[in-house]
């Protein structure tokens, strides 16, 4: 068990890592239930969306990758679209901002939201493909235009969030920005 | 020196491992999800099933989180709607003066009605029962418009059931699980209603399009529909009660569509309509 050897420990690390779990849970709910204070209907945010491409780029052994294709499936059975369009799209997203998490771990916020904009452009145009093919039906994109504008929006407040939650978890992920601050802050400690 | 080389390499060598079976995983959730697709287009019942069951134990957990929304989304109403009261108690007292009149009006069709059916010895209609379900997930997105709603088999929702608010028809139930029940939206791109445009008995079919204005077909050749018509559902095929209000003809960028009155992203209940013909739905079940 190494570092967590007492009960204390494991407990508190339990505890810990249930933070950005319930999070994710949270965001994974208010995807799917209805909101009678927004227009719903035409407009979804993908809010795990934000939560598989945050996780994946700071903590992608936070969320697995079936994880991600479980949250997918769980969103797809809930909102009545076709099995497997939000499974692929998440899983998709997962690998690819895994894939590419060497350049965007150290990159400013303003990049990172910027490549949430990319990512969110992508998985809309994924899930219309995909939608596409199998069913045969090429549907309008007009709503989704609305739907990417706000989601990106709000995805600060998102990604404030997840960065709190973030900062319950008992290891940083090596050189991410809050490690770094956090060592920074340790030896100015020390010193 | 020594122990730390030797995890060094054991590192060295388990990495490469630890990317291969990662990506493995990835490749194999992809076809999963793929596969699910293919399924659920080519096999739909069997699909509809598994989230039925799904849905029906995700229920308990969706209406304790959906209930507290529900409450604020009241309060919310209630507050904002406080500085608008005035306006709105101007108009409902002059709206109350003009139904004062249509209800003498109405009262005596009502009466010269029955008196006819009498004469004709017309069959009545059976008076319809609801059932009131709260709203529990919508899906709104390009690809979807349905609605979960609180209320399944156990409270007497069945498959093909319309599906009303206040304000008009909102669509019909394609699932009902134990607990829950998915309503198809009109405005779904899979939703076909028979409607009539008011006033003229004119048929035709109110086709969604997967956005908030469906479109209607099927109209007779040369016929002119006009801006402001009130469409509602004809009853043709049974489906549908007749006279159900669908909404109002206007015109927009794609050309002249029908604005629907029950706007389903502010429902927070519908209304189950209990007592249906089920001449047509029981036809297609029964087929092989």
């Amino acid at each position: 068990m190494g570092a967590f050897s007492t009960w204390a420990e494991r407990i508190d690390l339990g505890l810990r890592l249930m933070v950005p779990y319930s999070l994710l849970f949270l965001l994974l709910i208010f995807n799917v239930i209805a909101l009678p204070i927004l227009p719903s209907t035409t407009m979804k945010l993908p809010l795990i969306l934000m939560g598989v491409y945050y996780w994946a780029i700071y903590r992608p052994t936070l969320i697995s990758v079936w994880l991600a294709f479980l949250a997918g499936a769980a969103l797809d059975f809930m909102m009545g679209v076709p099995l497997g369009l939000n499974a692929l799209v998440l899983v998709v997203v997962r690998w690819f901002v895994v894939d590419q998490r060497r350049f965007l771990f150290a990159q400013s916020f303003i990049i990172i939201w910027l490549g949430f904009l990319l990512i969110s452009l992508a998985a809309a145009v994924l899930q219309w493909l995909s939608f596409g093919l199998v069913n045969g039906t090429w549907v309008t994109l007009d709503s989704q235009f609305w739907t990417l504008l706000v989601s990106n929006g709000i995805f600060p407040f998102i990604y404030g969030l997840l960065h709190l939650s973030h900062k319950a978890l008992p290891f940083p992920a090596v050189n991410s920005p809050y490690a770094l601050k956090r060592q920074s802050r340790y030896k100015r400690v020390k010193r | 020196m020594k122990r730390r080389a030797q995890s060094a390499s054991l590192t060295r060598r388990l990495t490469p491992m630890a990317m291969l079976g990662g990506r493995l995983s990835t490749m194999i959730c992809i076809a999963l999800s793929v596969g699910a697709l293919v399924f659920s287009s080519v096999n739909p019942q069997t699909a509809q099933g598994i989230r039925l069951s799904v849905n029906d134990l995700a229920a308990p957990l969706l209406g304790a989180i959906s209930a507290p929304i529900h409450e604020a989304a009241l309060f919310v109403r209630n507050v904002t709607g406080l500085a608008e009261l005035q306006a709105e108690n101007m108009r409902l007292t002059q709206e109350n003066m003009r139904l004062r009149e249509w209800y003498q009006a109405a009262q005596l069709y009502q009466s010269e009605n029955h008196a006819l059916r009498d004469l004709l010895n017309l069959k009545a209609e059976m008076p319809k029962s609801y059932i009131t379900a709260r709203v529990l997930v919508d899906s709104g997105n390009a690809f979807a418009r349905s609605l979960l709603v609180a209320g399944g088999q156990k409270d007497g929702v069945e498959k093909g059931q319309a599906v009303i608010s206040g304000s008009g028809a909102v669509g019909r139930i394609i699932e009902a699980g134990d607990e829950v029940s998915r309503i198809l939206l009109l405005s779904d791109i899979n939703s076909r209603v028979p409607v009539m445009i008011e006033g003229t008995g004119t048929h035709a079919i109110l086709a969604g399009q997967n956005d908030d204005q469906p479109r209607l077909e099927r109209l007779p050749s040369g016929y002119k529909l006009e801006e402001g018509a009130r469409v509602m559902t004809s009853g043709v095929g049974g489906l549908y009660p007749q006279g159900l209000p669908v909404g109002r003809v206007q015109e927009t960028e794609q050309g002249l569509r029908v604005m629907l009155y029950a706007d389903p992203s502010q429902l927070l209940y519908v209304r189950v309509i209990e007592n249906r013909e089920d001449s047509v739905l029981q036809s297609i079940d029964a087929a092989p």
